[in-house]
């Protein structure tokens, strides 16, 4: 506990230099763009400044690219409840309620509460990432490589099957990201493998262009044939005065703000499951409970201020597993790995130990960022409308150009850029037949590291695979991990049998 | 019928990916000792891949299916995406050979027109302006080596 209090001073000290507080700044307003403009979603935009870092101070790179994670949950409320379009896909729930409450007169306050709700549950969040992240961390080192091959088996099972939709769908996308991630030279024998015959992939496939072209340019593709047709009415028109609720509109949703704090972060601690499904659970939840669930869907603040908690606590929780054991819980975070590898840095355990002015200085820049995120999201909303309004039809040219620049720069190749081509008309065909993307690029980051403990543990145990059961923590992962992937025949052999027939 | 057969396409060609991974790699070791060969990641996950496309393909086209989302779009909507990915493929084609200052201009005055159906008048000003903020913060200020082409190779 001392050594976390005494971490998260030192981180900030280091926030309180001028250019960390810029980049902070710059970082959490690029992440309420990202969430207002609809067709660019966190995962995007981070994909996108990843050719950018090469080359930049660390933490400063890093507090800009989470700045963009949490603050796309902050800037996703504006559109959904003004516009009823969602900024990216934890703001979905936000319209049931928002956009009834704009109708009404009430867009001021529903934002205003949102906006505090998310700053409560950010910062509760951080609180519990503080207390929880070095704990686990100090853990974790003592893990061996059949723990460390459980751990991937789970956080890969667990991201396949919850990503929504076919878990076959799942698990293909997966294998595809494992079979990526096993191009390029041996780490054992040095043989080349899946290279054929080019030598600029003996290396590997460079991770920026697919990731770049899964995300950032398919969702230009996607954003292009679903654009959202929105016009600016009465109701986005507001005085400023207005944001400020009153003390028993506070008093009402004070207890959606802590629930959705609580129920955000640990589902955010789970792979797979991220802001998303927090914020459809706190909905469920906030309207499960209330004295007036009729109202829900007409204009319950409650189911504003409770899913948008639940998603900044989740983005908060995200980076446990991310921090503690190096395992992405999201397609961001994931995406997110891939910033730390460029800087030359290792998400897990010895992240504490390696680079703890980054692992704290990243945790001190989110408290710091809370704040930030609360005066932009109340006192720049007009600034933020008008920007949307002016920049969106010109988005798609402008972001595409940025994807092709940035791929090039990462190592002044044209093949690379046809690579992150091919991978952005890949990414919207998944996208457009529901395969998730995440489990693919999760794979595909820690592809390399799976493999690599599986045949580590197999040495150390001279060839005998019971190591990977011999470990209480290690069977339990990979059991809880067999049990996921039999959940659907298990429940469908529970069903009666008129149910499995339907 | 491109839609009804859409899926199972893609499920069959990574299926068939997958099936050329796993048959390319059949000259590395499966085995070493105490531990697994090079090959058993390649041939493993592709079969997995090819056997999961497979079945996912099979199961798609023995399914009777709805109207799709993308048989419900506008065919405008389509030509603009298709717009799009052409404009792509023809800006890095041409980046090497015309540069990029004129590729960067050329890609945004058209893709602002058939993309973004902003008028030429207003297009031609504002592609310019795009491309030149682009090289001076990537060339100017960060220096990024991107190809200049001929016209810009004499004065750089």
């Amino acid at each position: 506990m001392d050594q976390s209090i005494a971490g998260l001073l030192s981180g900030f000290a280091r926030m309180l230099e001028p250019s960390m507080l810029l980049a902070c700044f710059g970082g959490t307003l690029a992440g309420t763009l990202v969430g207002v403009l609809p067709g660019l979603g966190p995962s995007a935009a981070v994909a996108i400044l990843l050719p950018v870092i090469y080359g930049t101070d660390p933490l400063a790179a890093i507090v800009v690219l989470a700045g963009i994670y949490y603050g796309a949950m902050y800037g996703g409320t504006i559109t959904s409840v003004l516009l009823n379009v969602p900024g990216e896909s934890a703001s979905v729930v936000t319209t049931f309620d928002g956009y009834p409450l704009a109708k009404a007169g009430k867009a001021g306050v529903a934002l205003s509460l949102a906006a505090i709700g998310s700053f409560v549950a950010g910062t509760l969040g951080l609180v519990f990432l503080t207390l929880t992240a070095q704990p686990l961390a100090s853990l974790a080192i003592a893990f061996g490589p059949a723990e460390y091959f459980a751990i991937m088996i789970f956080a890969f099972v667990m991201v396949s099957s919850l990503s929504g939709g076919s878990v076959l769908k799942g698990l293909l996308s997966l294998f595809i990201g494992l079979l990526l991630a096993s191009v390029g030279q041996d780490i054992v024998s040095g043989q080349a493998r899946l290279t054929m015959g080019q030598l600029r992939l003996m290396d590997g496939i460079n991770f920026v262009p697919v990731v770049v072209g899964l995300f950032g340019l398919a969702e230009l593709i996607d954003t292009i044939l679903n654009p959202s047709e929105f016009h600016f009415g009465k109701q986005q028109k507001f005085k400023l005065r207005s944001v400020f609720p009153s003390r028993s509109e506070v008093k009402q949703t004070s207890g959606s703000m802590v629930r959705g704090s609580f129920l955000g972060f640990f589902i955010g601690v789970l792979p797979g499951a991220g802001a998303t499904i927090a914020s459809f659970l706190s909905y469920g939840l906030e309207r499960r409970i209330s004295k007036t669930p009729q109202m829900f869907g007409k204009g319950a603040l409650q189911g504003v201020v409770g899913p948008e908690s639940a998603n900044n606590a989740a983005s908060s929780g995200a980076f446990v597993p991310l921090l503690s054991l190096g395992i992405p819980g999201s397609a961001t975070t994931a995406v997110l790995i891939s910033g730390f590898v460029i800087l030359g840095m290792q998400p897990g355990p010895r992240m504490f130990v390696e680079h703890p002015d980054v692992v704290w200085g990243l945790i001190a820049s989110m408290y710091v960022g809370n704040v930030m995120l609360l005066l932009q999201n109340t006192l720049m909303i007009p600034v933020i409308v008008w920007i949307l309004a002016v920049s969106r039809k010109q988005l798609p040219i402008v972001v595409a150009l940025f994807c092709v620049v940035g791929v090039y720069g990462v190592n002044n190749s044209l093949f690379d850029v046809w690579m992150m081509l091919g991978f952005g008309v890949l990414g919207y065909a998944f996208k457009h037949y529901n395969v998730p993307l995440t489990p693919l690029i999760i794979a595909l980051v820690l592809g390399g590291g799976a493999e690599e403990a599986f045949r580590q543990a197999l040495i150390i145990s001279a060839g005998n695979p019971a190591v990977f059961v011999k470990s209480g923590i290690s069977c339990a992962f990979l059991v809880v991990s067999v049990l996921i992937l039999m959940m659907p025949t298990i429940t469908r052999k529970l069903m009666p049998p008129s149910e499995q027939a339907a | 019928m491109i839609n009804r057969f859409g899926f199972p396409a893609l499920a069959f060609a990574i299926a068939l990916v997958g099936a050329l991974a796993a048959y390319s790699s059949r000259g590395l070791a499966l085995f070493e000792e105490f531990t697994v060969g090079p090959g058993v990641a390649p041939v493993g996950y592709g079969i997995a891949v090819a056997v999961i496309g497979l079945a996912l393909g099979i199961t798609d086209l023995m399914q009777s299916r709805q109207t799709t989302q993308s048989e419900l779009m506008p065919p405008e909507v389509k030509r603009k995406a298709l717009y799009f990915v052409g404009l792509l493929l023809a800006m890095v084609l041409l980046l090497e050979p015309l540069g990029f200052p004129v590729v960067a201009t050329l890609f945004c005055f058209a893709g602002l027109i058939l993309v973004c159906e902003v008028r030429p008048l207003r297009a031609l000003p504002t592609a310019v302006g795009i491309a030149a903020a682009f090289y001076f913060i990537f060339v100017v200020m960060l220096h990024l080596p991107i190809p200049n082409g001929a016209l810009l190779k004499g004065l750089t």
